[in-house]
């Protein structure tokens, strides 16, 4: 084949291409690939996609394209250097879509922050963004509308957190966040109309995740209040679809950590349980982090998880400790809450771990009671050299040991007396360790 | 330590505290709080830091000690200028000299942004460690003192908790700069932060590794025991701990007592007829009470508990 033939050829295949809108390197047409799976690169490309997108109405596609992540960095730096209102007028096919152009510009302008590393005013930029889709819902009520405000309201946080880790303020600006979800809120949820109860829930649940992240959980209160008082919400308003499963399954999530920091561990256990039952399966590092917290409350109840559960979602830091548990091994129980401390103080069930070792000591004296052939005086001064001798480095003393056998009887999880005068534990001849759920 | 306008302002009317024969009141002063807003303060007056320093050693050195038993003198063989002896105050008057002067000191830190992500050296956190060690030791120290917990209680905390809260940012901030020589005693301060709040976590503030480090386990453990009720570690701990956690302990003192006596009453008496005998001395020992009296007076709202000269102190036997 000539050579001058060959170039013919690969002409032809190039204004094809650009017919069938191929072009080299990047693919940017939705029918082709979803605009949720794309990485633009191009001002034009990107702005073509967000007007198709609208076009179509596809909502899912333009929620991912006022998303950071679909915004390369190199496209992110031309944000910075160009002036984005013009930009987006230039384009005679976005200009035309209702309401878009607004949203674009701020989100346009924080990306391009973003992109130069200035972080805060990212941040105000998406701010704005975040009001003006709030205040839009508002008026149009469309649906987009509220999945945008969903991100963007978690998008709002998440640049928060990012401020607040590399600068140090006065007041972190994770309060600014709070206070612009907060204005939408109270611009929604004082309203009993559903379209703006499912908006209210999704804000309510960002404010407590912002106040958890702020070490702040007494400001939850008017948001709980909003849901027990005002509203009523039963499980059945959350199950009859008025709500977007993610906001309920995330509402009992959030709630259920709110009892657990009020030692409410009977409510805690209830909204845990909604949480992980309404949990999709697929979701399975959610389904994890519920129960990272469930298990702990279960065993404060008195029950244990089983093993296959643990194994299945992972949960290495309980699998120890549960087994140390059932079998009274106090020494491997405090290995494991030393490991994993940070973790548990993070989640905020590590006093309620410390308070369940109280049992494996349970369980540790009721096996000295069994070796013993249940004998109805135990001598404390043999507790205490076997407990030495098991875990030679423990700073436990004696006094420690009486006192952990006086907490069990005055919680009635050992029937007896302690003499303290001749160290001895005097146990009841009828069921001297009641079982831990009675 | 002090401009020499406000020398002249208040020679005639200085602190007994600096009023030191043979000393002139140049040397011996110490510039006031002033309440202008910092807005308004003139650059020129602020002290830097290590004149700011100089005045913290210098109270630390000279003044703090007086009026703890509102004695007078700082040593032994003090001469005393004629009849007019110097310090002579009482541990109040003495507290709210230093709460006056540290506080102008805090302020001056302020004004010349040494706090919340503007400038720091080690010089400037060495200052806000010594203001935070100061507030603990002044609460513990005055407790006691009805005057001082009814009017100046409350402000002092407040000021414990504005002065630590930013040194725990200085901290972060020393973190984010690479100059961990500055954090040397963050472990201890982020300790404080623990055992003050109530709030396990704050051990996870702070660089790599304080959360592990014997000062926060300690405060940890603290924390865990008085949530678990578990009162012999407690004291045990209490007897062991140093000095400042020590003092930071000691609100939880009454909380873990009242625990140990209401579970001593049900786990000692088999019925609610009979008691158990214990021994003043191992009573004391235990709930780490000084002396009889201090008994006695926890006693006083407790009709049931009996304590009888050399007989062995009876605990309760009534709970329902």
């Amino acid at each position: 084949m000539k050579k001058k033939e060959v170039i013919n050829i690969l002409i032809l295949i190039v204004a094809l291409g650009h017919l069938f809108g191929i072009h080299c390197g990047i693919i940017h047409n939705t029918t082709l690939q979803p605009a949720f799976q794309m990485l633009f690169r191009k001002v034009t490309a990107y702005l073509d996609a967000v007007t198709e997108a609208s076009r179509q109405e596809d909502g899912t596609a333009l929620t991912h394209l006022f998303s950071y992540d679909c915004l390369s960095h190199g496209l992110g730096h031309q944000f910075a250097r160009m002036d984005v209102r013009q930009a987006i007028r230039n384009n005679a096919a976005v200009k035309r879509v209702a309401h878009v152009p607004e949203l674009l510009e701020p989100f346009l302008r924080a990306a391009g922050c973003l992109a130069d590393q200035e972080v805060e005013k990212a941040f105000e930029h998406h701010r704005s963004a975040f009001v003006l889709a709030g205040d839009l819902y508002k008026d149009l009520q469309e649906e987009w509308l509220l999945n945008l405000m969903r991100k963007l309201a978690r998008g709002l946080r998440l640049l928060a957190q990012k401020v607040d880790k590399e600068k140090v303020r006065f007041d972190p600006i994770m309060n600014e966040a709070v206070k612009a979800i907060s204005d939408k809120f109270r611009l929604f949820g004082t309203v009993t109309a559903s379209g703006r109860r499912r908006v209210a829930l999704m804000l309510a649940n960002e404010q407590i995740i912002c106040y958890l992240q702020l070490n702040n959980p007494r400001q939850c209160k008017p948001l709980t209040d909003w849901a027990d008082a005002r509203h009523k919400l039963t499980d059945d308003d959350f199950t009859s679809g008025e709500f977007a499963q993610a906001d309920a399954v995330t509402y009992h999530f959030l709630r259920a950590r709110l009892f657990l920091l009020d030692t409410n561990y009977i409510e805690a256990e209830r909204f845990l349980t909604y949480a992980f039952r309404h949990c999709p399966a697929a979701a399975h590092r959610n389904k994890r982090t519920i129960l990272s917290y469930m298990v702990p409350v279960k065993l404060n109840l008195g029950l244990l998880p089983r093993r296959g559960l643990l194994e299945r979602f992972q949960l290495k830091e309980f699998e120890a400790l549960v087994a140390a548990l059932r079998d009274g091994d106090f020494r491997l129980y405090q290995e494991q809450l030393d490991k994993y401390q940070d973790d548990f103080i993070a989640r905020g069930v590590y006093i309620i771990l410390e308070k369940l070792k109280l049992f494996v000591y349970r369980n540790f004296f009721k096996k000295i009671w069994v070796l013993k052939g249940k004998e109805s005086r135990l001598s404390i001064e043999l507790i205490m050299r076997l407990h030495q001798g098991l875990d030679p480095a423990s700073d436990v003393d004696i006094d420690e040991i009486e006192c952990l056998l006086a907490n069990l009887i005055y919680k009635g999880s050992i029937r007896g007396y302690i003499a303290h005068e001749k160290r001895i534990l005097v146990l009841s001849k009828d069921k001297p360790f009641p079982s831990p759920q009675s | 330590m002090c401009p020499p306008d406000e020398v002249a302002l208040r020679e005639s009317t200085r602190n007994k505290l600096e009023d030191r024969p043979g000393l002139s009141p140049a040397l011996t002063m110490i510039k006031d709080l002033e309440r202008n807003p910092p807005a308004d303060y003139p650059t020129a007056k602020i002290r830097p830091l290590e004149w700011l320093l100089r005045s913290v050693e210098y109270m630390e050195d000279e003044l703090m000690d007086k009026g703890r038993s509102g004695r007078v003198g700082g040593g032994e063989g003090e001469v005393l200028d004629g009849d007019r002896s110097w310090g002579q105050v009482t541990a109040l008057e003495n507290y709210k000299f230093h709460f006056q002067r540290l506080r102008m000191v805090a302020k001056e830190l302020i004004m010349q942004n040494f706090s919340y992500g503007g400038n720091i050296s080690t010089t400037s956190i060495e200052i806000v460690e010594r203001l935070t060690r100061y507030w603990i030791i002044f609460q513990h120290h005055l407790n006691a003192n009805e005057d001082f917990v009814r009017d100046d209680g409350k402000q002092n905390t407040e000021q414990l908790t504005n002065t630590l809260v930013p040194l725990q940012e200085n901290y972060k901030y020393a973190h984010m700069l690479g100059q961990p020589a500055l954090c040397a005693h963050e472990a201890e301060f982020q300790a404080y932060g623990v055992l003050l709040t109530g709030d396990l976590k704050q051990a996870l503030k702070g660089g790599v590794g304080v959360s592990r480090s014997p000062e926060v386990r300690l405060a940890v453990d603290v924390l865990t025991c008085v949530e678990t009720d578990n009162f012999a570690r407690f004291f045990s701990l209490l007897r062991r701990a140093p000095y400042l956690p020590g003092c930071l302990m000691a609100k939880y003192v009454e909380r873990m007592r009242e625990k140990a006596l209401e579970v001593w009453g049900r786990a000692y008496n088999p019925t609610k007829a009979r008691g158990t005998a214990f021994r003043t001395a191992d009573v004391l020992r235990a709930l780490c009470m000084q002396d009889e009296d201090e008994l006695k007076a926890l006693a006083v709202s407790r009709p049931w508990v009996v304590v009888d000269g050399d007989r062995p102190a009876s605990l309760p036997r009534l709970f329902a």
